[in-house]
């Protein structure tokens, strides 16, 4: 369907997996382009029931999610011209995006059964530079050339302001700004303050969450990992707050591996970053894993014996739809406390 | 004359003075830890030196709530035949184990610990050079990693209880052995039987089947005992520098058979402490003493939230409900206790002491 003065496209983008990192990106793309587009509602327990139940079971946690808020957009916009699902294939020329992305599209069109038509962007740059994808796109929406290589321009520099926003405040809250939809406007949430008033403050704990920003970001899944940690009195750290320089250096795992993955890498040299320049900067690091994810439990094991090396506290968390909320917290709470009576004692 | 009423007034004083300095003297400062897991409660008072003026260890049946009360009567009654119930002056409770906040809420605790820290801080007071703790519990299993007297790293076993207490129970039973005397048995084995200790159900078909080809009761325990230990190891031990000094504490330490099994997977002697159950209630005890004398250092202050012995009298009441509030659908459990007084309306008054299960935070009450 094309674009028209008459028509404005109504499309909708599934608040899962990579809108935690290029939300940003794509909501200023579409807009750019004229469309109206609709973000489902933050994860809620009924999205990941929904998304299990359709998802095939040795999917991780976040794919299936992601089957959740498409369905959840479906259900609430039943007019959307479009569901806007991209297919992330390399964004750089050595490395790959995990193969669930590759198959996003299909796995979603396959998996679900409805109507509405999938509109795909595809980026891999091994095959079309990145122009040539935004151009790909604009067929579809009977854009020219010209209006496509600007929209990414534009699109790529709100990201960028997006990013350099993020670097300084709240991650979450910028993300969730995306979304000017009423219905979906999260309160703050109350947490349980872990610090005695007394002393509240007053032995504070450095600690770096890593992961993939759909799971660091993703407060429904992960129980507001870093909000806890907060009340924890700990502060925390992301691969967000890493200076964008430093990930334009090449990683090497020794001489005949070099890192494969693209998300993998991000996270592999914000935790080198840390054992070298930041080294005195944290006391701590949290891995936050998916379960069944692959490329995360190969470099799981890299970021662990690095951190031993270091005498750097580190530990991993996994999660999946059944992860409790008890066993979350005796494991940060236990692991904060001990960085803090070895800081501090 | 008036010189006289003064000096005897002088005098009274004086010797009153000195009564309330003797009783000061006589009341002792002790501190509670309370550590309730999911199979058993612990209790234990610890004087500021750490000695413990008293202990009981009691089965979790049912709620916590009942379990601590029952644990706090008998607590109470050990006192008063001992004598020691009006001389002590409980200054501060800690509690830790998988329902501590619970238990915070309810009899008025002063913190709430991981069993991590706890069992590291109580192992550190027995053992100071304490490398390694190997804690095995009804439920649950973990491994602390201590360097320089700190836990440096730990570990919990994930989802599975194949190789906890619980387990141990279940196939001692079924093998009709007295989980007392599983160690024995093992001990008395004297050849290896290899059993598959990944998962307890293959656990215990290999069992079966090892019965069924004629192994005896005690090569099929020692068996089993191996292969929890290297399941252990394995899982929880997983990547980790087991050093000596160890402790093994938590109930399946009075086990010998898995004590001697570690030995012999480890390669060290395995120290098992005197109060290996308790470990985890006199941490409790520990952490509340230190965190009252850093309170008192700073601000001067520090008054226990304990409600006393007293609370033997509070009724508690436990409602949950489905908020309906967003399509989370939370489950909000909210803890009511009765003080047996009632309102102007003559309905009985019910404080509010603990509400969650939120994940918004709209309903909690910490």
């Amino acid at each position: 369907m094309n674009q028209t003065e008459k028509h404005r496209l109504k499309i909708g983008i599934p608040r899962a997996l990579y809108f935690y990192k290029y939300g940003p990106f794509w909501t200023a793309f579409l807009e750019f382009l004229n469309c109206d587009v609709k973000i489902s509602g933050p994860t809620t327990s009924v999205i990941v029931e929904e998304g299990t139940k359709d998802a095939n079971s040795e999917l991780c946690i976040p794919i299936k999610i992601y089957f959740g808020h498409v369905k959840n957009l479906l259900s609430e916009f039943p007019d959307l011209d479009y569901i806007f699902i991209p297919r992330y294939v390399s964004s750089h020329k050595e490395q790959f995006f995990c193969p669930k992305f590759l198959i996003l599209p299909e796995a979603v069109k396959y998996g679900l059964k409805f109507d509405t038509p999938i509109i795909t962007l595809e980026i891999n740059v091994k095959k079309n530079s990145e122009h040539e994808s935004a151009i790909n796109f604009g067929k579809i929406l009977g854009y020219n050339q010209e209006t496509m290589i600007k929209a990414w321009d534009y699109a790529n520099q709100k990201f960028e302001e997006f990013q350099d926003k993020a670097y300084e405040g709240d991650y979450i809250e910028l993300l969730d700004e995306l979304d000017t939809n009423p219905k979906h406007k999260r309160k703050k949430k109350k947490l349980k303050q872990f610090i005695p008033e007394a002393i509240r403050g007053k032995f504070m704990v450095n600690i770096l969450v890593l992961g993939h920003s759909y799971n660091v970001y993703e407060t429904h899944i992960n129980r507001d990992l870093i909000g806890r940690l907060e009340a924890m009195d700990c502060n925390v750290t992301t691969i967000e707050k890493l200076p964008k320089s430093e990930f334009s250096e090449k990683i090497t795992i020794n001489e005949q591996y070099h890192q494969y993955w693209q998300s993998e890498d991000e996270i592999l040299k914000t935790a080198r970053y840390y054992l070298r320049d930041g080294k005195n900067t944290i006391d701590g690091v949290i891995f936050l894993i998916s379960f069944a994810c692959g490329p995360d439990s190969l470099i799981q094991e890299i970021v662990m014996r690095d951190m031993k090396k270091r005498k750097i506290s580190y530990l991993d968390l996994v999660l999946d739809e059944h992860s409790g909320e008890s066993g979350l917290i005796t494991r940060i709470e236990s692991f904060t406390d001990m960085i803090r009576r070895k800081k501090y004692n | 004359m008036t010189d006289q009423i003064a000096i005897v007034s002088n005098i009274e004083e004086k010797s009153l003075i000195k009564k309330n300095e003797k009783r000061k003297e006589k009341t002792l400062d002790v501190f509670m830890g309370i550590d309730i897991g999911s199979v058993s409660l612990k209790i234990v008072l610890l004087d500021k030196n750490n000695s413990i003026i008293e202990k009981l260890w009691l089965r979790n049946q049912g709620s916590p709530i009942e379990s601590s009360k029952k644990g706090i009567r008998e607590l109470k009654e050990k006192l008063e035949s001992s004598g020691m119930f009006n001389k002590i002056n409980i200054k501060g409770v800690g509690t830790t184990g998988s329902a501590r906040y619970l238990i915070k809420s309810v009899i008025g605790g002063d913190i709430a610990k991981t069993e991590i820290i706890a069992h590291a801080v109580a192992s550190l007071t027995y053992y100071p050079d304490v490398k390694t703790i190997l804690e095995i519990g009804g439920q649950d299993s973990k491994i602390i990693i201590l360097r320089n007297g700190v836990v440096a790293d730990f570990a919990m076993n994930s989802v599975c209880a194949a190789g906890t207490g619980s387990f141990l129970d279940h196939q001692a039973s079924r093998l009709g052995i007295p989980i007392e005397k599983f160690g024995e048995y093992a001990l008395r084995a004297d050849s290896d039987i290899s059993i598959a200790g990944r998962c307890g159900v293959f656990a215990e078909s290999d069992m079966i089947h090892k019965a069924q080809m004629g192994y005896s009761k005690e090569e099929i325990v020692k068996g089993l005992c191996d292969a929890l230990v290297r399941n252990y190891l394995n899982n929880v031990g997983k990547g980790k520098e087991i050093k000596p000094p160890i402790v093994f504490q938590g109930g399946v330490s009075y086990n010998e058979g898995l004590v001697k099994a570690f030995e012999e997977a480890l390669g060290a002697e395995i120290l098992v402490p005197e109060e290996n159950i308790l470990m985890g209630a006199i941490g409790a005890a520990i952490l509340v003493r230190e965190e009252s004398e850093r309170t008192e250092k700073i601000s001067e202050n520090w008054k226990t939230k304990f409600r006393g012995f007293n609370v033997l009298n509070l009724e508690f009441e436990t409602k949950a409900f489905r908020c309906q509030g967003c399509p989370n659908r939370c489950e909000v459990v909210s803890v009511y206790m009765k003080t047996g007084e009632e309102d102007e309306n003559g309905k009985e008054k019910k404080e509010i002491v603990a509400r969650w299960g939120d994940r918004c935070g709209k309903w909690a009450v910490y």
